[in-house]
């Protein structure tokens, strides 16, 4: 099964934002933001801009008709500044002029006059000065001061992770066009179709049937376009008040430099376990440093706090999590969510016990394992899972005693370099945490000749959700997958769409998308009764293109089966819905069934660290993943292993660099993700098989994002590796960059 | 700025242009051109997505004026498959689910064909070589390099590159 | 980034475009680094030479145990060329630590040298092989050391009328051994965060003379004299290489910037260097 794209795709035929046909009369859009972290504008001038050679316009929050807000969640982000400035790259007006070069030109003339403020970059200082989005969270399952007291070893630290930028290869772009009547149509570069169509309609005040929002593909996303509708916003806008054509593109450094990146965390963790290794209480806080506006800090936020026990059963926990207001962008969403920073806070704890009782790491993490009858912190009791079974058949496969061994034996034979693995369980809740997203429109149609259209709120992004819905329509319908094709995602065909996130694309629209093709083949099978003069219409199936009466061929066609219908004025549109049943969050008790079902996977990474540079290499990564009943290998493993690398890249060599006076002084040219030169060249993915899935369409699982937690197994590899020289300082913070593991050698 | 007159063959189509000295080889591809198969990713020659062929050698369009190319041939992504018959590499790309968001595609596929171009057989090691100036955010590279072997595995033909 | 552009035919017709220009031109060997400086708004000249297609500047040759290299062979073809990957190993191992394939295609050993980055790849190698640097004007031609050719970050002693048109070092002896160590983020595609170059003449058991250059731990590479002077006439073993590992981290000048500390990059500085001595045992 290809990506449907993938055929245009490799003879560079699919058409991204930018490589639409120019219309004519075409603007150019380009926001002037804030050069200072903190402040309060004293002084906006755009006289001289607006003077400017081939400048159409120069936009500032006094010309928003509407709602001057993008927030996410909360309303504390402006479109455009009004007079505070919370961090450096904050919108404060828009320039549109006749090419890019001009309104860059024109940014430059604009005077701006700033009383500083005193900016926070720390989180824990934030919070210390009561600075945080949202309220301060805790949640507590059993007695975790009780337990301390029984336990035979309790352990206390803390550590930190950084933030990643998501560098997908399509910046934040959209193309904002003007159409009869008032109407608008954008096409853009979003994950959150109903979002973001929301938002345009708020700040123009204008209905949101004047506006059809289209999103045909994205070069990338990863999260990064869930939120912050500034750069769809801004085009949408400004074509609106001027009625021409308008499009926005961020240059890539302006896309790292103020755009959001994955949240870096501060985390305090105490731990405690018995004489066996049991864990019995589990202690930690999470500092969020979430930036000047909440965006989508506070759901990421909460999937951090909803997995913070990671894979394991720990049966007295104790987690508070702030959301930190600090003075660089607003950070957003990325692959995982919150999930790969809560899960290396634990698995930092476990290693640290591991290493002051001296109990085996990898018993201890298989000992405390969940298993089928365990509840989770929130109340929520497990059935059906996987983990143990995905940790013994990597066992199997790699024998993990032996593999550690081995490396062992290396490091006795070798002073300079070193080796050593991790083992890396994954469970990972799938659903919206914020259970209202957790619904999807689809329609359905067919045309005369049997052709076959689908439209759905899931965006492609590359993921390949677009040829996974199809192959559902396809085996719904009974007909060859060639005859279904993928619409692009709009808003005139399904609103209100949830973002494509939290791995939940393929689960609720291609739920939806079988509902609908499942009507439709009701309403043909009671017409094909008519036909064949038969009474039960159960007896009627549709293979392959073919109608089957009581299992047997008829050699009626499907095209000859819609031909009819349509004559005998048989609906041929379906449109259905599905919401997630049964998944609930109770936000004050911290208690409820948030997740239909979890994914689970186990991975062994190795590394060898060259200690006299500090540069390591992984020598292999070998995964067993559980994708239930899968929809496409192909594109799972393709999935699986784009997600693991972005994890290594986060907890390895992504690392960003701010100035003291939070600027961020890394850019593309010294901001590094993994090449081909990086990954290993033992690469297995096993997916776990007779795995299934009562939860999800065709029994699948989702995929998107729960892979990447393995990519977390590298930091601790390589930490183990460094362990064996020496002990007697504190584990380096992640990511664990060459520079860090040079310094914890030799600095 | 005085315009400068340019011939230049692109996938075979000899263009007789006069274009403005700034112009960049991937802003003549995407805007005088239509070819908009090469992509801009970065913009300084980090990430290899405006890759295209010129003369036989994989550069990065975003790194060369327009100008320079004068009299010289060019293959773009566009021009490597014949007609609609892919170019075994293309074949491969799909094949081997090589491809996810489709932005670092036409790049990728570029490096790889000039090195098959210079080097019908090449090792593992040589196709890593070949495309590591060309970064991918969506796959774990596996697939990619994977689907090179396997269309470097295939006859040559006549058409691995029109030039 | 506007510019007007100018594509002589022959090496004479650009000197002379050059003497008349005044200074306001920038020329164009492979473009990787000055289009990228052009868009970033870093330079802003009102004219581009564009030298890229002089085929007299593109000559490898030997004569009279010197080796000349034309300004505008690119980084990919020194590393293919037999004569060099023979004689001058060091310099093909730097040509192929360059950016990537794409880069190495375009980018020439000139412009590296013109563009005057103290993290240029070719550069340490450059000053551990001893080399001079050609620069030709309608008035002259004069041959500059590679040490004295740079003056600072991305300066040099090159004259806007003057174009840099080879590169000329003395061969290294048959038992010459040399090394290009370069440490950066990420395998392919990083600048350098900090390069050593050596160039180690032995006699017998004893090193007989050695030149050592750091890259990207000071405004221009460097020699590390006190290193050097160190090694001259000892034995290659463990410790001398420790002890030449620590001289050359004090002889280091790193500051911290944006992929590095200081601290790291003295402390690799010498590190590199040792590995590369490590391997010539």
């Amino acid at each position: 099964m290809k990506n449907t794209d993938m055929k245009m795709h490799v003879r560079g035929r699919s058409l991204f934002i930018d490589d639409i046909p120019t219309p004519a009369n075409l603007l150019h859009a380009v926001l002037f933001t804030s050069p200072v972290a903190k402040g309060t504008i004293k002084r906006l001038d755009v006289a001289a801009a607006r003077k400017a050679k081939n400048v159409a316009a120069v936009f500032t929050h006094l010309d928003v008709p509407g709602k001057n807000q993008i927030g996410h969640i909360i309303e504390d982000q402006p479109f455009l500044a009004e007079d505070e400035l919370m961090y450096i790259g904050q919108p404060i007006a828009l320039v549109v002029a006749e090419t890019r070069r001009a309104a860059r030109a024109a940014c430059k003339l604009i005077e701006l006059e700033v009383e500083p403020g005193e900016p926070v970059f720390d989180p824990r200082e934030a919070y210390r000065r009561g600075l945080i989005h949202g309220k301060k969270r805790i949640q507590v399952s059993g007695d975790t001061e009780q337990a301390f007291k029984e336990c035979r070893h309790v352990i206390e630290g803390s550590t930190a992770s950084g933030p990643q930028e998501h560098y997908y290869f399509e910046t934040h772009r959209a193309l904002a066009l003007p159409v009869e009547d008032d109407t608008l149509k954008v096409i853009a570069s979003s994950q959150s179709p109903g979002a973001y169509h929301h938002h345009i309609a708020e700040i123009l005040d204008i209905p949101q049937h004047k506006i059809e929002l289209e999103i045909r593909r994205m070069g990338g996303a990863f999260g990064g376009k869930e939120s912050t509708a500034v750069w769809v916003v801004a085009p949408a806008f400004a074509a609106r008040l001027l009625d021409r054509p308008v499009k926005l593109i961020l240059d890539r450094n302006d896309d790292i430099a103020t755009s959001g990146k994955r949240h870096a965390y501060v985390f305090d963790y105490k731990i405690g376990l018995d004489a066996e290794g049991h864990i019995l209480a589990y202690e930690v806080d999470f500092y969020q440093q979430a930036g000047g506006c909440a965006d989508i800090s506070l759901p990421v936020l909460g999937r951090s706090f909803l997995h913070s026990t990671s894979a394991y059963n720990i049966p007295n926990v104790k987690i508070t999590a702030v959301s930190c207001k600090t003075n660089v962008p607003p950070n957003n969403a990325f692959r995982g969510f919150g999930v790969p920073q809560a899960v290396f806070s634990m698995e930092a704890a476990l290693f640290h016990a591991a290493e002051e009782t001296g109990l085996d790491l990898e018993e201890i993490k298989f000992k405390n394992l969940l298993r089928d009858g365990d509840t989770l912190p929130y109340g929520m009791r497990l059935e059906q899972t996987d983990g143990v079974r995905c940790w013994e058949t990597l066992d199997k496969r790699v024998d993990i005693k032996k593999k550690l061994e081995e490396c062992e034996q290396f490091n006795r034979e070798h002073d300079d370099r070193k080796r050593a693995a991790a083992v890396q369980p994954v469970c990972f809740g799938i659903s919206f945490t914020q259970t209202t997203l957790n619904q999807a429109g689809c329609l359905v149609n067919i045309y005369l000749d049997g052709s076959v259209a689908v439209s759905t709120g899931a965006v492609e992004m590359g993921q390949g959700v677009y040829s996974k819905i199809a192959l559902i329509a396809a085996d719904a319908l009974g007909i060859p997958n060639h005859r279904v094709r993928m619409e692009a995602t709009n808003t005139t065909r399904v609103p209100n769409a949830s973002p494509t996130s939290a791995s939940t694309g393929a689960d609720l629209n291609g739920m939806a998308t079988q509902y609908a093709c499942r009507e439709l083949v009701e309403r043909l099978k009671a017409f094909a009764i008519t036909r064949f003069k038969h009474d039960n219409p159960r007896d009627i199936s549709i293979q392959d293109g073919e109608v089957h009466l009581m299992s047997a061929r008829t050699g009626y066609t499907w095209e000859e089966l819609i031909r009819d219908a349509y004559s005998a004025r048989v609906d041929l549109s379906c449109h259905a819905f599905y919401a997630t049943p049964g998944v609930y969050l109770d936000p004050v008790k911290e208690k409820g069934r948030p997740y239909a079902y979890y994914a689970y996977g186990a991975s062994l990474t190795e590394v060898e660290v060259d200690c006299l540079r500090g540069t390591y290499e992984i020598l292999g990564i070998d995964i067993v993943h559980d994708v239930g009943k899968s929809l496409s290998p192909e594109i799972d493993r393709g999935q699986i292993e784009g997600g693991v690398i972005q994890g290594i890249g986060w907890a390895t060599i992504e690392q960003i660099r701010y100035g003291d006076d939070g600027r961020m002084l890394t850019a593309v040219n010294s901001y590094k993700i993994p090449d081909l030169k990086f990954v290993p060249k033992r690469f297995n993915i096993h997916i776990l098989e007779n795995a299934s899935n009562p939860y999800a369409v065709c029994n699948s699982k989702a995929v998107g994002e729960p892979p990447y937690i393995h990519g977390i197994g590298s930091y601790f590899a390589i930490l183990r590796a460094l362990r064996s020289v020496r002990k007697d300082k504190p584990a380096p913070s992640l990511p664990l960059t060459p520079e860090k593991v040079f310094m914890y050698l030799h600095g | 700025m005085k315009k400068i007159k340019l011939d230049i063959t692109v996938n075979g189509v000899k263009h007789s242009l006069k274009v403005d000295p700034n112009l960049r080889l991937l802003d003549l591809l995407r805007e005088e051109l239509d070819l908009t198969g090469t992509k801009e990713g970065c913009g300084i020659g980090e990430c290899g997505a405006c890759t295209v062929i010129l003369d036989g050698k994989a550069v990065n369009s975003c790194l060369i004026l327009a100008g320079q190319c004068a009299g010289r041939e060019i293959v773009t992504i566009e021009g490597l498959s014949d007609g609609e018959k892919l170019h075994p590499l293309q074949q491969a790309f799909l094949d081997h689910g090589a491809v996810q968001c489709g932005f670092c595609t036409p790049g990728m596929i570029l490096s790889a064909a000039a090195l098959l171009h210079a080097n019908p057989a090449p090792t593992e090691d040589e196709i890593r070589v070949a495309i590591s100036g060309n970064l991918c955010r969506c796959t774990g590279y596996t697939q990619i390099v994977e689907a090179v072997q396997a269309a470097a595995g295939k006859d040559k033909g006549d058409w691995w590159l029109q030039i | 980034m506007k510019f007007e552009y100018q594509r002589p035919a022959t090496l004479e017709a650009a000197l002379k475009f050059l003497a008349a220009a005044g200074g306001d031109c920038a020329p164009l060997a492979g473009g990787t680094d000055l289009l990228v400086m052009i868009q970033e708004g870093l330079v802003g000249p009102r004219t581009v030479l564009d030298i890229s297609r002089l085929e007299e500047l593109k000559n490898i040759r030997e004569e009279d145990g010197r080796i000349e290299i034309g300004a505008l062979v690119s980084h990919g073809r020194a590393a293919a060329a037999k004569l060099l990957r023979e004689k001058a190993a060091l310099l093909v191992e730097s040509c192929l630590q360059i950016g990537s394939p794409q880069i190495r295609a375009s980018g020439t050993i000139g412009g590296n040298l013109v563009m005057a980055s103290p993290s240029g790849d070719t550069i340490p190698a450059l000053y551990a092989l001893g080399a001079g640097v050609v620069l030709k004007s309608v008035t002259g031609t004069r041959t500059v050391a590679i040490e004295d050719f740079f003056t600072g970050v991305k300066k040099s002693v090159r004259r806007p009328d003057e174009l840099l048109t080879a590169i000329v070092f003395p061969a290294p002896e048959p038992s010459a051994r040399g090394f290009y160590n370069k440490l950066g983020q990420r395998k392919a595609l990083a600048i350098a965060k900090v390069s050593v170059a050596a160039l180690v003449t032995r006699k017998g058991e004893k090193v007989e003379k050695v030149r050592i250059a750091l890259g990207a731990v000071a405004p221009t590479v460097i020699r590390a004299p006190r290193t050097e002077e160190y090694l001259a006439g000892r034995k290659l073993d463990p410790e001398t290489i420790a002890a030449a590992r620590s001289l050359c981290a004090g002889e280091s000048r790193a500051i911290t910037d944006l992929r590095s500390t200081a601290g790291y990059r003295d402390r690799m500085a010498g590190l590199l260097l040792a590995r590369g001595l490590e391997d010539l045992l």
